[in-house]
């Protein structure tokens, strides 16, 4: 799975911490995420949806081998 | 799952440490069903484990609960694989003293030790790496 949160962090100025505080989790959660180590959950991703203003499906992104 | 706040994990490593101390310096064996300061020290350890293992983290995500189940799957493969290959030496060697006594301890102590590793060192690793990659593009 691929994601564009680093991408959409940038275009909010936002650091990982900003983001980690901004849905209550860690800052390593966030960096976990970004490097694709580790799939948030549905809630998860829908709240960071919900901080860019844009919908789950722009922010992962299906691979071939998924 | 309902979990103790975070300031019972400080409150475990000190009791542990404690612990620690006392078998340390405790000249008779710990199991000696004699001596009730024995079950003491050991009941001291274990419950100082469970209050490590059964606190919060500072910030607890939904990470640090998938690396709470992910280190309980690996501590129980290394315990076990460590028993095995204890009674494979004592078989091998025809020596009784290499049977593993480990016990439920030890398991906890493992989970402990992968916990922090999980939640710690690996992060603070992959960061530094991340770092220099980032250096070298």
């Amino acid at each position: 799975m691929r994601n564009n949160l680093k991408v959409e962090r940038a275009k909010l100025n936002l650091t990982q911490e900003d983001l980690a505080q901004k849905i209550e989790v860690s800052r390593q959660t966030i960096n976990a995420i970004e490097s694709s180590k580790y799939v948030p959950s549905t809630v998860l991703a829908l709240k960071l949806a919900r901080v860019f203003k844009t919908t789950v499906n722009e922010l992962f992104e299906l691979e071939k081998n998924d | 799952m309902k979990l103790l706040p975070n300031y019972f994990k400080l409150i475990g490593f000190i009791l542990y440490t404690i612990a620690s101390v006392l078998a340390t310096n405790y000249s008779f064996n710990l199991d000696d069903v004699h001596k009730p300061a024995g079950l003491f020290i050991q009941l001291i350890t274990l419950l100082s484990l469970v209050l490590i293992i059964f606190s919060k983290q500072k910030i607890d995500d939904e990470m640090v609960k998938y690396n709470r189940l992910k280190s309980l799957q690996i501590s129980i493969l290394v315990v076990v694989l460590l028993r095995v290959l204890y009674k494979c030496f004592a078989f091998y060697f025809e020596d009784d003293k290499w049977l593993p006594e480990f016990q439920i301890n030890f398991l906890l102590l493992v989970y402990v030790i992968v916990f922090h590793f999980l939640q710690i060192v690996l992060p603070f690793v992959s960061q530094k790496i991340a770092k220099l990659k980032g250096h070298e593009e």
